[in-house]
């Protein structure tokens, strides 16, 4: 297996945009997901009992989204970098089947306490564009004045 | 002050500063750490792959930041102390302050990082309340109750700060 080639905190300006990225949760992926959280909330995989709780369908799980917004920042940042925050919040409904975007952008470049850091804006938006999941992390990234 | 009707009583006020128990985890597992990428379809072979890995900084597996939550078994409940919506009653560790409100809203979440899990590590949490206020919304008063769960590792050391926002309505 290979990982994408390391980003360096010089190769980026403020403003840079992240690759998107695009996935389609399946109710199997979801089924998964509940299972290695042990989360047994039914509005994740019954849908007459979502129904009976005035949803469209059987959710995608709230935490999921959170963690492939987050993976999405880790695969980007490389082996040398280290995700220092991360933030989201669940703001829309996600259904099986509908393509998920993961997209983000640079906010921000800064040192603190000796470490190269960027601010990212991140999100992941539905096939109509709306965002679901707004997002922000803090990376820290090797540079080349470490020697690296 | 006006004439709204509260959702905040002095009840759910007194919940601020309150800190449950510590609750220790149980040691994470390659395969585990495992499980989750596939779950979430992260096939960094950071987290998957043990001869890639080996290689990197880390010098060996270490779990995406979000598995941090997942070595506790405070949902393992038996079936009887489940909900009719499948979510357990009240998950050990869990501080849930008396509001009498209909809904309650996920907020938003932000998690600081201070080192790597690895395979074999024992993490312990806690969960403090650090805040309840009200706000006039829409349709009716909200309470905000912000919770924050540190973790540790078996050396004592920090490994993340979870600060959850929750909203009852």
């Amino acid at each position: 297996m290979s990982q994408t080639k390391q980003i360096y905190f010089e190769d980026l300006e403020e403003g840079a945009e992240l690759p998107p990225l695009s996935k389609t949760p399946s109710t199997t992926q979801m089924f998964l997901f509940s299972a290695v959280t042990r989360n047994a909330h039914r509005i994740h995989y019954e849908k007459d009992f979502a129904a009976s709780e005035g949803l469209p369908n059987v959710l995608v799980h709230g935490p999921m989204q959170g963690a492939m917004l987050s993976a999405f920042v880790t695969t980007w940042m490389g082996d040398r970098g280290f995700l220092k925050r991360f933030a989201y919040t669940n703001r829309g409904m996600a259904t099986p089947g509908e393509t998920l975007t993961f997209k983000g952008r640079v906010k921000k470049k800064f040192e603190t306490d000796g470490h190269h850091a960027v601010e990212l804006e991140v999100w992941e938006e539905n096939a109509r564009g709306e965002v679901l999941v707004p997002g922000q992390a803090v990376v820290y990234l090797p540079s080349h004045r470490e020697g690296g | 002050m006006s004439e709204t009707p509260s959702l905040l009583t002095d009840e759910a006020k007194a919940f601020i500063g309150k800190e449950g128990p510590a609750v220790q985890g149980y040691p994470v597992a390659e395969h585990e750490i495992r499980r989750f990428c596939y779950a979430i379809d992260d096939l960094n072979p950071r987290y998957i792959d043990t001869t890639y890995a080996a290689n990197t900084p880390a010098k060996g597996i270490v779990a995406p930041p979000l598995f941090v939550s997942i070595p506790f078994s405070r949902l393992d409940v038996p079936l009887s102390e489940l909900r009719k919506d499948g979510v357990p009653a009240n998950p050990e560790g869990s501080l849930m302050p008396p509001i009498r409100a209909e809904r309650q809203l996920a907020g938003g979440i932000e998690l600081e990082f201070f080192t790597d899990v690895r395979p074999g590590d024992v993490l312990t949490l806690r969960t403090k309340i650090t805040d309840i206020y009200e706000r006039a919304g829409k349709s009716g008063p909200m309470v905000f109750i912000i919770q924050e769960t540190t973790y540790t590792n078996q050396r004592n050391e920090k490994v993340a700060v979870e600060r959850m926002t929750r909203i009852s309505r």
